[in-house]
């Protein structure tokens, strides 16, 4: 009963528009299993030695990459006008500039524990 | 055989391919896309208030005591909570793409899961403030520390960006079952799902800033 209006409100597509939209199926798969496995990644990454800086290059990485395929393929930027990455791409680099700048503006402040004991502390688990 | 040639959009056009418009884009999905960046800088300016005090302050005092955001934390959960926002963008992706075959039931379907996953998100944030609030050794509170409280604005401010999703998916599917749902709000449908695509996004920087940053 609910079906009927949709199908009269609803004209067949093209076929062009069926093969797109059936391939675009199978990416989302694809990028949703990536999304997954660099979320994994990150977490097998913390419990890893690696250095400090090394760890958060990396995350940040992960995170920019995961950021671009969202972006790219779920929200349809790789399909869209140039027009809609450009706007988004300006808001980005406000965004991201206005991180970085704060960030950088204030100082560090000293950590009890750090002026307490020596650096080497601080294990994951 | 795409001729439904409306003299507006046709729903090939609402797709990803000239509208009748002078930027040759929906105006809806240009407004919603302007939306977006200036939500960046929004966020942008929580992410770095949390971040800075962090730099400042990078001691967590509870009732006097220094502790570590790792007791805090729980990234097993907030790791899973991580996963459900992801599968949620895949449901939202597949329901567009259900929209563009013009394919209403699987769409509803698609639609559902959404929800589905947007709400088990919210539960699982609900759960999470609720544990830290109340945690015996070491409450954490909106009030007692900056950690907290730049902590819960920034979480929150996510938390209320995903629940107006869920109510605005929900309106959705409910209308759905309109007799006027039609052709022209496959275009309104993507508008939203680029709002959902873009709080899961938020997420995914939010994770690591904020959470796994903690355990380096």
């Amino acid at each position: 009963m609910s079906e009927s209006p949709a199908k009269s409100n609803f004209t067949p597509v093209s076929e062009a528009t069926l093969t797109g939209e059936s391939k675009r199926f199978f990416t989302f798969f694809n990028v949703i299993l990536t999304l997954i496995g660099l979320t994994f990644i990150e977490l097998i990454m913390i419990i890893l030695p690696f250095h400090q800086y090394v760890l958060l290059a990396g995350l940040l990485v992960l995170s920019v990459i995961k950021f671009v395929l969202v972006i790219w393929y779920f929200m349809h930027l790789r399909w869209d006008q140039v027009l809609l990455s450009a706007l988004f791409i300006l808001g980005i680099i406000l965004a991201t500039g206005t991180v970085i700048v704060l960030y950088f503006l204030f100082p560090a402040g000293e950590s009890a524990a750090s002026s307490a004991a020596p650096p080497a502390q601080q294990t994951a688990n | 055989m795409s001729e439904a040639t409306a003299p507006s959009l046709s729903p090939d056009d609402t797709d990803h391919h000239e509208a009748a418009t002078n930027t040759g884009i929906p105006n809806k999905k240009l407004a919603m896309w302007a939306f977006l960046a200036s939500d960046c800088m929004f966020f942008g300016t929580l992410i770095s208030t949390h971040l800075i005090y962090r730099r400042v302050n990078p001691d967590i005092v509870i009732d006097g005591n220094v502790v570590p955001a790792t007791t805090i934390f729980d990234i097993e959960l907030t790791s899973a909570s991580t996963f459900i926002l992801l599968m949620s963008s895949l449901t939202m992706a597949l329901t567009v793409s259900a929209m563009h075959k013009h394919n209403v039931k699987a769409a509803r379907i698609f639609l559902l899961g959404t929800i589905f996953f947007g709400g088990l998100f919210i539960g699982a944030q609900i759960f999470e403030f609720h544990h830290f609030v109340h945690n015996e050794a070491h409450p954490l509170t909106l009030t007692n520390t900056i950690f907290g409280s730049t902590f819960y604005v920034l979480t929150g401010t996510h938390g209320v960006h995903v629940l107006l999703g869920i109510v605005w998916l929900i309106s959705w599917y409910v209308f759905s079952f309109s007799p006027k749902f039609c052709e022209e709000h496959v275009i309104d449908i993507e508008v939203t799902g680029l709002y959902w695509h873009f709080v899961d996004i938020v997420w995914i920087l939010i994770f690591p800033l904020v959470y796994i940053i903690e355990y380096i």
